[in-house]
């Protein structure tokens, strides 16, 4: 029978540099890692890639962690900061701007959208994000699912705070229309 | 139709996406594993090894340098003077034989008590002792051959006529009873007028006419070599400059000269070490 730890006692084990701990930590927490990354990468490919560079630092780093906060969430962080230092290094703020979608608002009632939401997937809510165009994505993450001010996203980012809500704003009302769309059938029919 | 606001468009994202789990591809710890093995050995490696290898290299350099040089300066002054002294104990005790014509056993006990005299200081190195020795059988060699040979006797030349001795006595086998002769390096007092003795009583025929040897020349100059002051040499130099840097106590380097000029180092202070040898 294989015995578990806890991630605290795995994080133990790799402060000590133990090999097998190293790898059980990644077994059991690189779902949920990859998951992040994927919020924040424009594919499969390259979500992989931005949690390879994070674990490899988590290892490296690992002695840095005092015990402030849960040992996921300061991997998180890793995760987080690795992503927005690959976005930041591949300087794809150049494409925000330039892409402007057609925005013919078809706004569903509060329940509508709700109902629409349910019906998707983790799979398909991925897709959609990832579709978003970086400087998109970008904010929407850092701000829906990470709680950046719009402050921080500016510094982080090298953008005007305006521009951080312009374009938080746009990702929502990008979202909304293609889960519309995706549920636009059901969603037409069942409104009449 | 109501909007939906946009806390709660977000609660919504939040509600499905923070608990998500994607499995990514099976091969992706190994590539993580090959990134994370080599990290640590190779930046530790270098570091801690070559600084101990700078310390060993230096200072072993340090002390051949150091020792080579001061082993051969003072082993050719001592060498020179002990055959300076031995050559006019050989030369007194062969003119006393000469006197006594040439076949007078009491000559080759006047050699045998010279050279007792000489073995009783015990304060010659071994290296004298055997070069004494050397001497003293060569001169008992001679005797007992009863050749007429007689030697120059002026005072520069004995070290020569020495030499020359040895050579022409080097395949004779060797008396046991001199083996452990030395000389006494302070007081040839005894030989001194034995010697005078016998060029005042004999007008000794001149056989071999030598030219002064290079190493009463090499004595000569260094002991009369004018004693130079301040910076001697690369220790002294380093020494000054400290002095105007570093004000501490315990200097970071600290060199001494001795007699003959070569400097040595004496004291290290670069902080957490600190070596100090001796004051002089």
């Amino acid at each position: 029978m294989k015995k578990t730890y806890t991630i605290d006692e795995l994080a133990e084990g790799c402060k000590a540099g133990n090999r097998v701990m190293q790898e059980m930590l990644y077994r059991q927490t690189a779902p949920k890692m990859m998951a992040v990354c994927m919020r924040y990468a424009k594919d499969r490919m390259e979500a992989e890639d931005v949690l390879q560079v994070a674990y490899v630092k988590i290892f490296q780093k690992v002695q840095e962690y005092r015990g402030q906060g849960s040992f996921e969430g300061w991997m998180r962080r890793i995760m987080v900061n690795t992503a927005i230092e690959s976005y930041r290094k591949n300087m794809r703020m150049l494409q925000v701007v330039a892409i402007e979608e057609e925005h013919t608002q078809t706004v569903p009632s509060g329940s509508g959208f709700q109902e629409a939401f349910s019906h998707l997937g983790v799979q398909e809510l991925m897709r959609l994000i990832q579709k978003l165009a970086d400087g998109y994505r970008m904010v929407f993450n850092m701000y829906v699912m990470e709680g950046y001010s719009h402050k921080e996203i500016a510094e982080t980012l090298g953008i005007s705070e305006g521009a951080s809500k312009s374009q938080l704003s746009r990702a929502r009302a990008i979202l909304q229309q293609e889960i519309i769309k995706m549920e636009g059938f059901g969603y037409e029919t069942f409104a009449g | 139709m109501k909007h939906l606001p946009d806390n709660e468009f977000d609660q919504l994202f939040r509600d499905k996406l923070t608990e998500a789990d994607i499995v990514p591809s099976a091969d992706l710890w190994a590539k993580i594993e090959t990134r994370i093995k080599p990290a640590a050995p190779k930046r530790v490696f270098p570091l801690y090894w070559m600084a101990a290898a700078c310390m060993v290299l230096a200072f072993t350099a340090l002390l051949v340098f150091q020792k080579e040089e001061k082993i051969q300066l003072h082993g050719m002054q001592e060498q020179v003077n002990l055959a300076g002294q031995v050559a006019a104990g050989a030369t007194a005790d062969m003119s006393g034989e000469e006197e006594r014509n040439q076949t007078a056993p009491e000559a080759n006990g006047a050699t045998v008590q010279a050279n007792r005299r000489f073995s009783a200081a015990s304060d010659a190195t071994i290296r004298s002792g055997l070069e004494a020795t050397k001497a003293g059988r060569t001169a008992q060699l001679a005797s007992r051959s009863g050749r007429k040979t007689v030697f120059a006797t002026h005072p520069e030349k004995e070290a020569s006529a020495e030499i020359i001795l040895t050579k022409t006595t080097n395949s004779l086998q060797p008396e046991e009873d001199f083996t452990r002769l030395a000389i006494k390096q302070a007081d040839p007092k005894p030989i001194d007028v034995l010697a005078q003795k016998a060029v005042q009583d004999e007008n000794p025929i001149v056989m071999a006419q030598v030219t002064p040897p290079a190493e009463s020349a090499f004595i000569s100059e260094t002991a009369s070599m004018p004693e130079r002051k301040n910076i001697r040499n690369v220790g002294d130099l380093v020494n000054y400059v400290v002095d105007k840097v570093d004000k501490r106590d315990k200097k970071l380097l600290r060199f001494t000269t001795d007699e003959d000029d070569n400097s040595s180092i004496v004291g290290i202070n670069i902080g957490f070490l600190r070596l100090n040898k001796r004051d002089r």
